[in-house]
C-alpha cells in the first residue's frame, strides 16, 4: 500500500461516509463553549479588578510614602545635618533658647557696648544667634559659610619691629560661597574680637585675599589679626552680610 | 475608559472572532478529535476545550503559521492529554467505538465490497497507534501538507515521512493478512 493508494485517497469521503456520518458540531455545542468562556472571563474579571486596585493602591502608597521621605523627613535630616555642623540657627530656634542663654548672648554683644571702639555704631546691633567653638562653621546671607579654623597667638616679630606687651591673636577663618552670586567681605564690618570683659580689640593685619570678592564656589582661608590685651576668654565675632545677625566662636587663651 | 469597559470590548471582538472560527472549524475538528479518540463526547469536550484554548491564548497566536495550522496543533495537543489521561485510560468501551452498520441502500454486490473495503480501511487507519494515525489522518484525511504537519505536531519533516511510511506499511501489512484486525 503506498501513497496511491486509492483507499487512502479515498480516506476522507470514506471515513466521512461511514464513522464520521452527520453533524457533530451544533449550535448547542457553540453555547457550551461561549458559556464556558464567559464564566473564565467573569473570574479572570474578579482577579484582574482586585488584582489592578491592590496595585494602584501600593503604587499610590508608595508615591506618598516617596513624598513623605523627601519633602517631610529629608529636609528635617539636612536642616539637622547643618545645624550640627554649620549651626544654623533659625530665628524661631532663637527664640526658644534658655533665658540664660539669650542674656549671655545680649550681654557679650559687641555693638551694645558702651566701651566698646568698634567701627560698627549701630544702636541696636545684630542679633547673636549661636556661640560656637572653633572649628565650627555657620551658614549665613549669600549661602557664604564661615569657620573659624583655627586661633593663634602671632609673635609680634611678624607684625610689629617693637616688642610690645600686646597679646597678637590670629584667628583663620575660612570662607565658602555656596551661593550664585560674588560677595564682597569687609573684615572691618563682619569680624570682631571682644576679650573677657567685652572689650572689642582692634585689627591690625587683614590677610590681602579679603579684598578681592568671593565668587560662586569659591573657598579661601585667611587670617585676621588682632591687637588685644591679654585676657582669659576671648569672643569672635562674625557679622552677618544682612548685617541683622552675627554668631560668636568662644575661645581661651589657652587655646592660643 | 473604564478598565472593565476595556476589557468586554476586547472580549467582544474575541467574541466574534470566536464565533467565526467555530463556524468555520467546528465540525472538522470535531471528526479530528473523534478519529484520535474514537468516542464522540470526548471528541466534543476535546473540541470545547480546544475552542476555550483558543479564545485565551489568541493574543499569543504571532502568525508564523496559518490559523488553521495553529487551531489544529491546539486540538492535536489537547486529544493527545486526553489520550495521556487516567479518565480515558479507565475508559471501558463498551462494544465498538466504530460504526459497524453499513449504508442499505441499491445493494449491488460490487457497491457492497467496495464498502467493506471502505471500512476495512477506515477501521485499520482508527486501530493504527496514534503516532501513525495522527499523521495519516492529517495527511490524507485533512489535506495537509509534511511541512505543515511537522509544524503542527513539533516533529521534523523527515519523521512525518518516516511515520507516513510506516503507517501505510502497517495498513499494508493488515491488508495482506485479508483485513483481520486481530492479527494487529
Amino acid at each position: 500500500m503506498n501513497g496511491d493508494t486509492p483507499e487512502l485517497k479515498n480516506l476522507k469521503e470514506a471515513m466521512d461516509k461511514i464513522f464520521l456520518k452527520g453533524n457533530h458540531f451544533s449550535e448547542v455545542h457553540k453555547k457550551i463553549i461561549i458559556r464556558r468562556i464567559q464564566t473564565s472571563h467573569a473570574r479572570k474579571l474578579d482577579s484582574i479588578i482586585p488584582k489592578v486596585f491592590i496595585f494602584s493602591l501600593s503604587i499610590l502608597f508608595m508615591i506618598v510614602s516617596s513624598v513623605f521621605t523627601y519633602q517631610v523627613i529629608a529636609p528635617n535630616i539636612s536642616s539637622d545635618n547643618a545645624l550640627e555642623n554649620e549651626h544654623i540657627v533659625p530665628q524661631e530656634k532663637v527664640e526658644t533658647k534658655t533665658q540664660d542663654q539669650q542674656e549671655d548672648t545680649q550681654t557679650v554683644s559687641p555693638s551694645n557696648d558702651s566701651n566698646t571702639n568698634s567701627n560698627s555704631e549701630t544702636k541696636t546691633g545684630p542679633k547673636t544667634l549661636a556661640a560656637l567653638s572653633i572649628g565650627k562653621s555657620v551658614k549665613g546671607t549669600g549661602d557664604l559659610v564661615t569657620e573659624v579654623v583655627a586661633v593663634r597667638e602671632v609673635p609680634t616679630s611678624e607684625i610689629q619691629t617693637e616688642q610690645t606687651e600686646e597679646v597678637l591673636v590670629g584667628v583663620t577663618i575660612r570662607l565658602e560661597n555656596r551661593g550664585n552670586e560674588n560677595l564682597s567681605i569687609s573684615a572691618n564690618k563682619t569680624m570682631k574680637l571682644a576679650n573677657a570683659e567685652n572689650e572689642l580689640q582692634p585689627i591690625i593685619k587683614i590677610d590681602k585675599t579679603l579684598e578681592n570678592t568671593l565668587e560662586p564656589g569659591q573657598n579661601i582661608q585667611v587670617e585676621i589679626v588682632f591687637d588685644t590685651s591679654s585676657s582669659e576668654k576671648y569672643k569672635f565675632y562674625f557679622v552677618d552680610l544682612s548685617g541683622e545677625q552675627q554668631t560668636v566662636w568662644l575661645f581661651d587663651y589657652k587655646d592660643l | 475608559m473604564s478598565l472593565k469597559r476595556e476589557l468586554d470590548d476586547t472580549y467582544l471582538d474575541d467574541h466574534e472572532w470566536l464565533n467565526q472560527i467555530m463556524n468555520l472549524y467546528g465540525e472538522e475538528l470535531t471528526r479530528i478529535a473523534y478519529l484520535y479518540l474514537k468516542e464522540w463526547n470526548l471528541a466534543e469536550d476535546a473540541v470545547q476545550e480546544t475552542f476555550v484554548k483558543c479564545f485565551q491564548k489568541r493574543a499569543q497566536f504571532r502568525g508564523d503559521s496559518s490559523q488553521k495550522t495553529w487551531i489544529y496543533t491546539i486540538l492535536t495537543n489537547t486529544c493527545k492529554d486526553f489520550l495521556k489521561s487516567a479518565f480515558y485510560k479507565k475508559i471501558v468501551f463498551l462494544g465498538s467505538p466504530h460504526q459497524k452498520s453499513f449504508p442499505a441502500t441499491e445493494s449491488a454486490e460490487n457497491l457492497a465490497i467496495i464498502r467493506e473495503r471502505e471500512y476495512l480501511i477506515c477501521q485499520c487507519v482508527l486501530a493504527l497507534p496514534v503516532k501513525y494515525r495522527e499523521v495519516i489522518i492529517l495527511f490524507y484525511y485533512n489535506s495537509f501538507t509534511i511541512k505543515e504537519i511537522s509544524n503542527m505536531l513539533r516533529i521534523s519533516e523527515a519523521a512525518v515521512r518516516v511515520r507516513l511510511n510506516r503507517g501505510r506499511g502497517k495498513l499494508e501489512k493488515i491488508f495482506t493478512q485479508g483485513g483481520n484486525l486481530d492479527e494487529w
